[in-house]
């Protein structure tokens, strides 16, 4: 079988930046930087970008070309071809899970995207302003009502949106790594580049909101950028950052580290990786940090923070919003959201790539088979993601096991394979071969040293933050006041005093007292699920919103079970694959005289 | 004079609302002089980035002249043998 090749030099930068370039730029960057101190967000942001960000391209790139001209371009034989160890291939598995399941909700998004600019072509997408119209109609859209409603909302139009999406992703894995992925990105990186210049300059032209002249762009960059010091004394914040920069960046999907592998041993990678992140970060601090946020608060105003923490509801109702209320709303809308779709197909045909060179170099496979085999598994997954659409619950599950997770864990696995396996000093030469500018040799050392502990710890903290459940105090009040009617609700009296203190407990609701807890009474919603905490201690009543931990989410809900069960049966199917693949590479002493092959020794 | 809200506050329930800041309303964001700098440095920064890295990677030249070997580079393995 050939080997694939990229095109040209600019050709796998564009595919490597548009993989990193997605939705979180536009969307997930700004609502972080605002609730996590403006402008002073920034200040561990690029120190993050610095110590770990960039020097994990530059590792991924260089293990991705070492092992790509010994032959190997999925993560299994690169991990292998790195660390001649049983173990290696089995945890290159994770390398391929990861885009895999992410790809698996990822392109329902996109669907979103697609779908809401043929809205806005059409006109449908014009409606009132206001919260509640656009909040209905995302959570018609996706299904949040029940289990399946979303295919049958509009007799299955939805479906056919994500069925077109779907196959476009597909058409261009099948065209291969030049003639689909890097043709797509060439044209489709510029394109995205006007498309938010486009939007760039309406926002930053818009006149104040006519009833609230407060509410003007200038404020809005004000709520943007404006810094808040205190916030840096928060690990919070930094997690926040590092997180973002992570994520963004593309660092620990296993994407990288196969795109390089189709690069030959003299083509530059330093230059490279560099090139694609900045071009990242261009993307989510020039165009993101502009457009966004200052868009949203000149129509509605002080950006509350249940927007600024979900990216659907900042960009799939607040936006709306703000397009419905603009001069041009309908075209900009358009824009907006046909340039969200591009970003996202970017991405999601790089999570194709990984799991497609696996098979094609695992089993022998010609490209329509793998591609057909990856098509029946990854449409099993996104189905059950459309089906499971409740309170996007199976969605919510997948991207935190495995985008958040899984990728902590890929990440210290190549830190870990590179700094102490490949070896530093072996990595800097590999590096520098063909390169064009030059890593300073500290970069190597903090790969070493100082990356696995960043990420360590970043990888605990995530865990400290998210896993278990807490009661966050809101208020205290006098403990006469807790009472409850016959119906087992809040009393009126304690339910305005609730209200007051911008606590809001669900309008169906139960209060139950905690048998293990004397003292303690819980306030639970339609489904059962504690939303707040009362607490008597002594003469005081502590009011506590309830924020269930990851586990307890599980634990709790039949949807989420299954999607974790869904995961694990993906990952045992890989490895059981990846077991077959490496029975065969043995067989055939894939892994015999690797460097004296042709092309290492050229 | 926080202290003097709360203790007002844990005395008198109605109180509570008081001794919360008011919300921040939109005239409160004007960008500052430091939010324009943090601003204008972070997006001049990463752009001059950019720029740099674009301005490298396009004035290279095209991958299949740079691999082609000009004739003093040409390694004919013969030297060795010379004598």
């Amino acid at each position: 079988m050939e080997k694939e090749r990229w095109g040209s030099r600019i050709g796998v930068i564009l595919a490597v930046a548009g993989s990193a370039v997605g939705l979180g730029n536009f969307l997930r960057f700004p609502g972080q930087a605002a609730m996590n101190g403006g402008g002073a967000f920034l200040l561990p942001y690029f120190i993050s970008l610095l110590v770990l960000g960039i020097p994990l391209c530059w590792a991924e790139w260089t293990m991705g070309r070492y092992a790509g001209v010994r032959g190997f371009n999925s993560a299994p034989g690169v991990f292998t071809v790195i660390w001649r160890h049983p173990l290696a291939k089995y945890l290159g598995g994770i390398a391929l899970i990861v885009p895999l399941v992410i790809y698996m909700y990822y392109v329902l998004i996109e669907s979103w995207c697609l779908a809401y600019a043929l809205n806005y072509a059409t006109g449908d997408l014009m409606r009132e302003a206001g919260q509640g119209e656009y909040q209905k109609f995302f959570d018609e859209h996706v299904g949040m009502a029940e289990n399946g409603a979303a295919l049958v909302k509009d007799g299955g139009q939805w479906v056919v949106v994500l069925a077109a999406t779907f196959l476009f992703n597909f058409v261009l894995i099948y065209r291969g790594v030049a003639k689909g992925i890097e043709t797509f990105c060439r044209v489709a990186m510029p394109l995205m580049l006007v498309l938010a210049l486009i939007v760039l300059v309406r926002v930053l032209t818009l006149d104040p909101h006519p009833d609230h002249p407060d509410q003007s762009v200038l404020n809005g960059l004000g709520f943007m950028w404006n810094p808040q010091p205190e916030k840096l004394a928060s690990p919070g914040t930094w997690l926040a950052a590092s997180g973002q920069i992570f994520f963004s960046l593309s660092v620990g999907f296993g994407i990288i580290i196969n795109y390089a592998s189709y690069l030959s041993q003299k083509d530059d990678v330093v230059l490279s990786g560099l090139t694609s992140s900045s071009m990242n970060e261009f993307f989510e601090v020039c165009l993101g940090g502009l457009i966004t946020i200052p868009a949203a608060f000149v129509f509605i105003g002080v950006v509350q923070p249940e927007f600024l923490q979900s990216s659907f509801k900042l960009g799939f109702v607040a936006l709306p919003n703000v397009f419905a209320s603009m001069w041009g709303g309908q075209l900009f809308g358009f824009l907006w959201f046909l340039m969200l779709f591009i970003a996202a197909i970017t991405s999601s045909v790089s999570m194709l790539q990984p799991v497609i060179a696996f098979l094609e170099e695992g089993f022998g496979l010609k490209r329509h088979a793998s591609a057909a085999i990856l098509g029946l598994i990854s449409a099993l997954g996104s189905g059950f993601v459309l089906y499971f659409s409740k309170d996007l619950v199976a969605l919510d599950t997948f991207d935190f096991w495995v985008s958040t997770v899984l990728i902590f864990v890929l990440a210290m696995v190549q830190a870990f394979l590179y700094g102490w396996v490949l070896g530093i000093d072996r990595g800097q030469e590999e590096a520098h071969r063909g390169a064009h500018i030059r890593i300073p040799r500290f970069v190597q050392y903090m790969l070493k040293y100082v990356v696995p502990v960043y990420l360590l710890a970043i990888f605990i903290g995530f865990c400290w933050q998210d896993l278990p459940s807490r009661d966050i105090e809101k208020f205290q009040t006098d403990s006469s006041h807790m009472a409850t009617d016959r119906d087992q609700r809040l009393s009126g009296h304690l339910l305005a005093l609730l209200k007051a203190n911008d606590v809001a407990p669900p309008d169906e609701h139960t209060v139950v007292a905690d048998p293990n807890r004397p003292g303690e009474w819980r306030i639970k919603d339609a489904n059962g699920r504690t939303t707040h905490v009362l607490v008597r201690d002594g003469g005081q009543l502590s009011v506590r919103q309830h924020k269930a931990g990851k586990v307890e989410g599980i634990l709790a809900s039949d949807a989420a079970l299954m999607s974790v069960l869904f995961i694990v049966a993906v990952l045992v199917f890989l490895m059981l694959l990846i077991h077959i693949a490496g029975r065969r590479w043995k067989a055939q002493g894939r892994f015999d005289n690797l460097d004296a092959l042709p092309e290492v020794q050229r | 004079m926080n202290w003097l809200w709360n203790s007002i506050a844990q005395a008198i329930p109605a109180a509570a609302l008081l001794a919360q800041s008011p919300p921040k309303q939109p005239a409160d964001y004007a960008l500052t002089p430091l939010g324009w700098t943090i601003m204008i440095v972070s997006v001049g920064c990463v752009l001059s980035l950019v720029i740099y890295c674009l301005v490298r990677v396009l004035s290279l030249p095209p991958i299949e002249d740079e691999h082609l070997k000009g004739p003093l580079e040409i390694d004919t393995g013969d030297t060795e043998d010379a004598d």
